[in-house]
């Protein structure tokens, strides 16, 4: 599920509607993905999946496979919050 | 008498890159005082202290007194690696300051300087940052730190050193005697910035070896 939202994120942002992610894409081979429009990115991505990045974490990221890794876990931390029972 | 340090060697970053801020804002010249403005050593320290920057992915190397302060230093990295970081850099920069009161300094980024000076050749070694506190200039230090640069882009397999300064920089005489060639003028007039682009090609050793012991 977050694969196709984000790809659908990615294409509308970047308005390439043929663009496919894959988890070892990076923004080098992305015309137009500079560090303005990565920046539009991470706010629709946070948006969506209601989240919230750091800038350092948004730093380390290297292709799409590290910013899924980065919102499954963020996303698994939210959860888990949730589920915990309140005192 | 003194120590070099790489900047992943040391468990102490964090005061050392406190320490580090004067001078990497005076190596960063016109360019960070019109990027940052009133802001510089805010922004400075901010950077240092991120996970992201080459302080802490083992780019810069402290040059440490007796007491272990950090008197001054270099950032230097594969050419390879700029884009990239120089990207994570911008990214940062943007995001903190993506909202509210801060979009002037957002601004001030996106207003044509981010990208002032294009593009490091990809075989070079580029010299980010190097710089002395004042109190410690015309010791000989800078030599050191330049010898040290040469020989990490040597280890690296690099065919040159590639630098920007300040046009009117005293640092740019230094380079020049020390081989460096001046390769590209950048002009921003209504920024009112003037670099140069420098490059110290690393063929041979260099022949004034054995002048500085």
């Amino acid at each position: 599920v977050i694969d196709v939202q984000l790809q659908e994120i990615f294409r509308s942002v970047l308005r390439i509607p043929d663009l496919t992610l894959t988890d070892q894409l990076t923004a080098d081979e992305v015309p137009g993905w500079d560090s303005i429009s990565h920046v539009r990115l991470m706010v629709a991505v946070e948006a969506t999946f209601k989240v919230s990045f750091s800038a350092s974490q948004l730093a380390m990221l290297e292709n799409v496979g590290d910013l899924k890794r980065l919102l499954r876990s963020l996303i698994e931390q939210k959860d888990q919050k949730r589920a915990e029972p309140r005192r | 008498v003194i120590d070099l340090i790489s900047g992943n060697d040391t468990e102490d970053l964090d005061t050392l890159a406190h320490s580090a801020v004067p001078w990497l804002i005076d190596s960063g010249g016109p360019y960070f005082r019109r990027l940052f403005a009133d802001y510089l050593a805010e922004e400075v320290l901010n950077w240092s202290l991120r996970p992201s920057s080459e302080l802490y992915l083992g780019g810069a190397r402290l040059l440490l007194d007796r007491g272990g302060a950090c008197i001054g230093g270099h950032i230097s990295v594969k050419a390879s690696l700029v884009a990239s970081r120089r990207r994570a850099d911008a990214v940062c920069y943007l995001w903190e300051h993506r909202e509210g009161a801060e979009g002037e300094r957002r601004q001030r980024f996106l207003d044509d300087i981010a990208d002032f000076f294009g593009v490091v050749p990809q075989h070079a070694f580029y010299l980010s940052k190097i710089g002395l506190l004042p109190e410690h200039r015309r010791a000989g230090y800078g030599r050191i730190l330049l010898e040290d640069v040469t020989r990490l882009a040597r280890e690296a397999g690099c065919s040159s050193v590639f630098l920007h300064v300040a046009a009117e920089a005293t640092a740019r005489d230094f380079y020049k005697r020390s081989g460096f060639e001046e390769v590209r003028e950048h002009v921003n007039a209504p920024h009112s910035l003037h670099y140069i682009s420098m490059s110290l090609p690393l063929g041979a050793q260099s022949s004034r070896k054995g002048k500085y012991p």
